[in-house]
C-alpha cells in the first residue's frame, strides 16, 4: 500500500492543565531521509504492531467513540487540522512523565483500502526552542525524530467501510523501559479509549484450558512438571497485561512444552492476543494436579495445595513414596476410562 | 462479481462454519448457567441478506455497501426462561465478549406493546475463525439476541406475519391492535413468571 499523506503534530503533555496549549502540525513532503524513515516504519507496522485492540463504546450511545470518531473525521479528510484533533487528544492525557511528543498520521491507501498509522515518538525538550506558530519547520521534525527514531509507540487501522471497519487494530510499543502495563493505560485506554481484544475472563480461560490439554495430550513428564510448575506460579501474574506467548517466556518454558500448548489451541491467532490475567478464572480450569502411578494409584489436590497433601520421598531411582494423612470426607467408585 | 453471488460465497465458505463454531463457544462460556433454554447460532441466509440489503430508509437505498455494513450476517439468539436470567446471562456475555454495542429493544412508548429484546453486536472471537481463512471475507462483528421464552415466541410469530402474501398491503389497524394485544399478554407472562420465580425462591 502506498503512502499518502504523512502530518506530524508536536504535542505537550497537559493532562489536568486548565489551558491547552497550541499545536503545531506540517505535512512531511514525500521524499528525502525523514520520509525514508518514516516509510521504513510504515512499511515495519505490519509485522510491530501485533496486540490486538477495539475501542470501547460510549455506554448509552449506538456504536460511538469519541477517539475512533476523530480517526473517521481524519480519513474522510486528511487535513491538518482535522489531524489536530488526534493530537489534542493525546496532549490532554499526556503527563509530564511522558513529556512532549511528535505524533504521526500515516495514511496510505489502496483502492477502497485506508491503512492509517498513528505513532508518538518522545521528543528531547533539550534539544529545541518551542515553536510557537501552529506551522511545525519539516527540519525541526527531523531533528527531534532523528533522535528517538526507534523509541516509539503505534497503532495501526485498516479497512474501507466506515460502519463496520475501524473499530479493531493493533498497537506496539518500541520505548523498552516502559512496561506493557504502561502502554495499555496511556496508549490503549486513555489515549486510543480501547481496550485489548481478549477480554480478561476470556483469555485467562483460554491459557487454563490449553494448558489443561497439554498437560493430558503428551506423555512427557518434564514437559507436564513444567506446565504445573508455571500453573502454581501463575498467582503472581494476577493483574497483569500477558499473552500466551508472553506466558512463554514468563517461565521460559522449553520448545517442547511451547509446541505441545501451542497444539491445544484452536487458532494460533490466540497466542498473541493480550488479556489481563485473572486468577480465578484461570484456576477455574486448571485447578487440579493430577498424579497417576505405575502401580494404579491416581493422587488428585488442587494445584496449590498438591505438594502440602502428598509428602514425596524419593526412595528408588525411578520410585517416589507418597504419604498423605487426613479424614476421608467422601468415597465413590468411578468407571474406569 | 454482484452482491448476491458475493454474500453467497461468503455464506458458503465461512459464515456457516463459523457460526457452527460460535455456537459452540456460546455453549462452552455458559454452561453451568442455570435456565437457559437454549442458545442457537446462524448464518443470515443469502434470501435474508438479500432482502435486509434493499432496505430503505428515508426514501433511500439504507445499506450503500451492504457486505461490509449489515452486521448481523451471523446471529446468535439466547433464550432464557425468566426476566431476570436476561440480566444474568447478560452479565457472563460482557466478561467473554467485547461489544461496540448493547441496546435495550422496547417500545417506544410506555402504552404501547411489540418487541422486546436484550441486543448486542459483538466482536467475532479469534478461535472461531479457522486460521486459513481470508480475514478480508469475513465479517468484524455479529449480533447476539437474549430474550425470554415469551419475548422470543411473540417475536417469531411476529416475524412470520410480515411474510404476508403479495398484495395484501399494509396490515389493518385492527391486526395491528390484535399484533399489540398478544405482546402484552407475553409481556404480561413475563412479568408474572418473573415474579413467582423470585417469591418460591426467596422463602
Amino acid at each position: 500500500m502506498e503512502i499518502d499523506k504523512i502530518l506530524s503534530y508536536l504535542s505537550y503533555p497537559s493532562k489536568n492543565s486548565e489551558t491547552q496549549p497550541e499545536i503545531a502540525g506540517t505535512e512531511i513532503p514525500k521524499s528525502g531521509k525523514l520520509y525514508k524513515m518514516l516509510s521504513n516504519i510504515f512499511d515495519k507496522s505490519y509485522i510491530e504492531c501485533k496486540t490486538p485492540i477495539i475501542f470501547m463504546p460510549e455506554e448509552g450511545k449506538k456504536q460511538n467513540n469519541e477517539c475512533r470518531n476523530d480517526i473517521i473525521t481524519f480519513i474522510k479528510k486528511n487535513s491538518i487540522p482535522n489531524g489536530r484533533n488526534i493530537a489534542q487528544r493525546l496532549q490532554s492525557i499526556t503527563s509530564k512523565i511522558s513529556g512532549m511528543g511528535l505524533l504521526f498520521l500515516i495514511l496510505a491507501k489502496m483502492d477502497k483500502k485506508v491503512r492509517l498509522l498513528i505513532s508518538r515518538f518522545p521528543a528531547d525538550q533539550g534539544i529545541m526552542v518551542e515553536p510557537k506558530s501552529k506551522n511545525l519547520k519539516v527540519e525541526f521534525v527531523e531533528q527531534v525524530f532523528l533522535k528517538n527514531a526507534n523509541s516509539y509507540k503505534s497503532v495501526v487501522y485498516e479497512g474501507s467501510s466506515f460502519t463496520s471497519d475501524f473499530w479493531i487494530g493493533n498497537a506496539v510499543d518500541k520505548q523498552t523501559n516502559h512496561g506493557l502495563k504502561v502502554v495499555a493505560n496511556y496508549w490503549i485506554r486513555d489515549f486510543l479509549l480501547s481496550d485489548f481484544q481478549t477480554t480478561s475472563k476470556q483469555g485467562s480461560k483460554n491459557l487454563a484450558v490449553a494448558l489443561r490439554g497439554a498437560l493430558k495430550n503428551t506423555d512427557d513428564m518434564s514437559v507436564k512438571s513444567e506446565i504445573t510448575g508455571s500453573a502454581l506460579l501463575s498467582k503472581n501474574l494476577t493483574n497483569k497485561n500477558i499473552s500466551i506467548y508472553k506466558y512463554f517466556d514468563q517461565f521460559n518454558l522449553s520448545e517442547k512444552a511451547k509446541k505441545v500448548i501451542s497444539q491445544q489451541l484452536k487458532s494460533t491467532r490466540l497466542l498473541n492476543a493480550q488479556f489481563q490475567f485473572d486468577y480465578s478464572e484461570f484456576s477455574k480450569h486448571l485447578s487440579y494436579k493430577s498424579l497417576e502411578l505405575d502401580n494404579g494409584a491416581m493422587l488428585t489436590a488442587t494445584i496449590d495445595t498438591f505438594d502440602k497433601c502428598f509428602i514425596q520421598e524419593q526412595i528408588e531411582q525411578d520410585k517416589i513414596l507418597f504419604q498423605t494423612k487426613g479424614k476421608i470426607i467422601d468415597e465413590r467408585l468411578r468407571k474406569v476410562k | 462479481m454482484n452482491i448476491e453471488l458475493k454474500y453467497k460465497k461468503r455464506y458458503q465458505q465461512y459464515l456457516k462454519a463459523i457460526s457452527v463454531k460460535l455456537e459452540n463457544h456460546f455453549n462452552d462460556n455458559l454452561s453451568g448457567i442455570k435456565r437457559i433454554d437454549r442458545i442457537c447460532a446462524r448464518a443470515k441466509s443469502v434470501d435474508s441478506f438479500i432482502k435486509k440489503a434493499q432496505n430503505l430508509e428515508d426514501g433511500k437505498k439504507k445499506y450503500s455497501d451492504p457486505i461490509n455494513q449489515i452486521q448481523d450476517q451471523i446471529g446468535v439468539r439466547i433464550i432464557t426462561f425468566f426476566n431476570e436470567d436476561v440480566e444474568r446471562v447478560a452479565a457472563t456475555i460482557e466478561n467473554y465478549y467485547r461489544k461496540i454495542e448493547s441496546k435495550d429493544k422496547i417500545p417506544e412508548s410506555e402504552s404501547e406493546f411489540g418487541y422486546i429484546g436484550k441486543h448486542y453486536i459483538l466482536l467475532l472471537p479469534d478461535d472461531v475463525i479457522n486460521d486459513e481463512f481470508d480475514k478480508d471475507n469475513i465479517p468484524t462483528f455479529f449480533e447476539l439476541q437474549i430474550k425470554t421464552l415469551f419475548q422470543h415466541a411473540w417475536s417469531e410469530a411476529n416475524h412470520d406475519l410480515d411474510y404476508k402474501p403479495v398484495g395484501v398491503g399494509e396490515l389493518k389497524s385492527e391486526f395491528k391492535r390484535k399484533i399489540a394485544f398478544t405482546a402484552a399478554q407475553a409481556w404480561g407472562a413475563d412479568q408474572i413468571f418473573n415474579d413467582l420465580y423470585k417469591e418460591i425462591n426467596s422463602n
